[in-house]
């Protein structure tokens, strides 16, 4: 049996057994429950709740199904979700590095390029497994409530979306591969993400080279069915970045002196 | 719920279908977080404490013990051995 | 050619020299003990064949050619073995195996095999984390030979171990050692003794000695006298600051003298007791044992 299907399916029995597998996708199918659910029934809600106090008035938007449903992308996965994400992912590499266990692998015949090879693609299946299913709830939900979204530009935007969450992922294998301590590693993290979530906000042509940008991007596909501008540039970017993130971790763990048992 | 007292038969059928799926999502992290905590040796008071996260804080709970509950078992070396250091001594 | 060939090992933490030129070779089929006291380096030395830390100087070859092209010949237990303790002793086993790449089949055969060899059948299918010190030690033993290595290295195998564990290890690697070539490290002269029949006694990141053990006694035994007697302390005092004399060791009223020159030393010892009219009960010319020699060049270096 080949040594990268090997290291793959003990990340596998790693998400078993840490229930990695049972939670992540749960926390997104609760989050992607949640957009429909509080926009359908918010005003409702207000109003169980005694109504406004006197003299305030809010008038809520009527939203559409397709903006629900890319409000549930960047209002909850984009947010809780992200941190999420991170959550799940900040001691992959850390763990292993720090209690010795990496060094002893690689003392077989093992690469470093072949270790972290398997925990990225473990770590992109059960990602794209919970944003499919929790995407899958909210898509539910809002044509229940709402009404059908072709699902052809929803699987387009959701595609899109993915880069955008493969990127995260690897810039935490990356900050992993940097540092040791998982609280470290999970605030820089989630600092550097929501601050590159939190300017696609402004104006400017720099987001272009924002990976956080496809998540606009996707909302995008989803509600009119186009692309923003520079589409194409932004998606290279992002894969850019990836293969960068990649090999920064493998370069950086193979010049260094790993701690071992 | 805290509105229970305004909702009125019809709109509790309404509702229903949709809240089962989160009731049935929040049992199963809730049952199989608790069987696991049951199941660990570790002191009473770190149960106590953890039983009470997992139960008490909807949803969050029970992942917030997935996370970090859990951790000293899958991170930690398994031998009577110092924490993690960037630099280990013989 | 040698299994293993260490030239020049050199190994420096900042200004600290942990490993110093350090020579030695392995034969095929040898079992090499690496003996020193805690800290003196053999961990380092251990991890620097294994390519886990890098040389600052010297060479190692394996079978010839460079050792980073051909860890995946040495089989390898670490001092302190962690694993992953969500995993099952069957599964790791299967885990590194595979980082082998060990066809499926074979594999299967070999771990019950090697379950049976260490005593785990019984608990193969139990979390890692459940297991005691000595069957962690046990299934290190098994992951390391699990891909019939060429070269066998532990690090202080039986070290942390209560006496029991320790015998049953012990036991258990001399029934490895007929198959296999083995270089393990410890800091108790005993278990080399016992186990192997070459030694390397390094201190301080010095390799002292380097040969068999009746090779290391001959070559380097030194004769001490036994000197026993009430109230020797105040005598020995005197003692301490003549040229004939090496060392002077007192424990309760016996002292071993080591002196340079056995025939001087001698007839200067006895002159020096009848002058002091020291009432001796005993006055012995002994050979050191390996123990002695051990921790004499211990001491010295
Ligand atoms: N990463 C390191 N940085 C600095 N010094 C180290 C490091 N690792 C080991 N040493 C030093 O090297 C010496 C030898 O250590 P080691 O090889 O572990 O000894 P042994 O295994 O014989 O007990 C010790 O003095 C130790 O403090
Ligand atoms: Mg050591």
């Amino acid at each position: 049996m080949n040594r990268f299907t090997v290291l793959l399916q003990k990340e596998w029995l790693d998400a078993k057994r840490s229930y990695k597998l049972l939670w992540l996708p749960v926390v997104f199918m609760f989050l992607g429950i949640l957009q429909p659910l509080s926009s359908f029934y918010l005003p409702d809600i207000l109003k169980m709740a005694g109504g406004l106090p006197d003299g305030m008035t809010i008038t809520l938007p009527e939203l559409t199904a397709s903006e629900v449903l890319a409000s549930a992308l960047t209002d909850q996965f984009d947010q809780l979700g992200l941190i999420v994400i991170v959550m799940a992912t900040m001691g992959i590499i850390a763990s292993d590095k720090n209690n010795g266990m990496l060094a002893f692998i690689l003392t077989r015949n093992t690469t470093l390029v072949e270790y972290l090879l398997s925990k990225l693609v473990g770590h992109a299946v059960m990602i794209a497994g919970s944003i499919f299913l929790g995407f899958l709830t909210a898509v539910f939900y809002t044509f229940y409530l709402y009404q059908a979204v072709s699902v052809a530009r929803i699987a387009a935007g959701l595609g899109v979306y993915y880069i955008w969450c493969l990127f995260m992922l690897t810039f935490v294998i990356a900050i992993g591969a940097l540092l040791s301590r998982t609280p470290a590693i999970a605030l820089l993290s989630i600092f550097v993400l929501i601050f590159l979530k939190t300017i696609t906000l402004l104006e400017g042509g720099f987001q272009i080279l924002n990976p956080a940008h496809l998540s606009n991007q996707a909302v995008s596909i989803i509600t009119s069915g186009n692309v923003l501008p520079h589409f194409f540039i932004t998606m290279t970017v992002s894969v850019l970045l990836i293969v960068f993130c990649l090999i920064f971790a493998t370069s950086y763990l193979s010049r260094k002196e790993l701690p071992s048992m | 719920m805290h509105y229970g007292y305004h909702i009125e038969i019809d709109e509790i059928g309404a509702w229903l279908p949709l809240l089962l799926p989160i009731l049935i999502l929040h049992l199963i992290l809730f049952s199989v977080a608790l069987v696991d905590l049951l199941k660990r040796d570790q002191s009473t008071d770190y149960k106590w404490l953890w039983g009470a996260v997992i139960i008490l804080v909807n949803i969050i709970g029970p992942i917030l013990y997935f996370v970090l509950g859990r951790r000293q078992r899958s991170d930690a070396p398994t031998s009577s051995k110092s924490t993690p250091k960037k630099v280990r001594k013989s | 050619m040698h299994l293993l060939q260490v030239s020049q090992l050199q190994k420096k933490y900042g200004n600290h020299e942990v490993v110093q030129n350090v020579d030695f070779h392995i034969n095929q089929g040898e079992c090499v003990a690496l003996l020193g006291p805690n800290g003196a380096g053999k961990t380092t030395i251990i991890k620097m064949i294994l390519d886990i830390n890098k040389l600052t100087g010297g060479k190692i070859l394996l079978n010839g050619k460079r050792h980073d092209q051909m860890r995946k010949f040495i089989g390898y237990l670490p001092q302190h073995p962690t694993f992953y303790p969500w995993m099952t002793g069957r599964e790791l086993l299967i885990f590194m195996g595979g980082l082998s790449n060990i066809e499926r089949d074979i594999l299967e055969e070999r771990i019950n095999e090697l379950l049976k060899l260490v005593g785990l059948s019984e608990v193969e299918n139990q979390l890692i984390g459940t297991y005691s010190g000595g069957m962690k030690q046990r299934l290190g033993i098994a992951q390391a030979l699990i891909h019939q290595p060429k070269l066998l290295i532990m690090d202080e195998p039986v070290s942390a171990l209560d006496p029991l564990g320790r015998r049953d290890i012990l036991e258990l690697l001399k029934v490895i050692k007929q198959k296999s070539t083995i270089l393990f490290s410890t800091h108790i002269l005993h278990d080399a003794e016992e186990l192997c029949d070459k030694m390397l006694i390094i201190n301080k990141g010095q390799l002292l000695v380097n040969g068999s053990i009746h090779q290391i006694i001959e070559q380097t035994q030194k004769p001490i006298f036994i000197i026993q007697a009430p109230r020797l302390s105040e005598w020995t005092h005197q003692l301490m600051n003549e040229d004939l004399i090496e060392s002077i060791e007192l424990t309760g009223n016996a002292a071993k003298v080591r002196v340079k020159n056995i025939e001087q030393g001698r007839d200067w010892l006895l002159s020096h007791i009848l002058k002091a009219q020291l009432p001796i009960q005993k006055f012995e010319l002994v050979q050191e044992s390996l123990e002695e020699i051990f921790l004499r060049m211990v001491k010295s270096s």
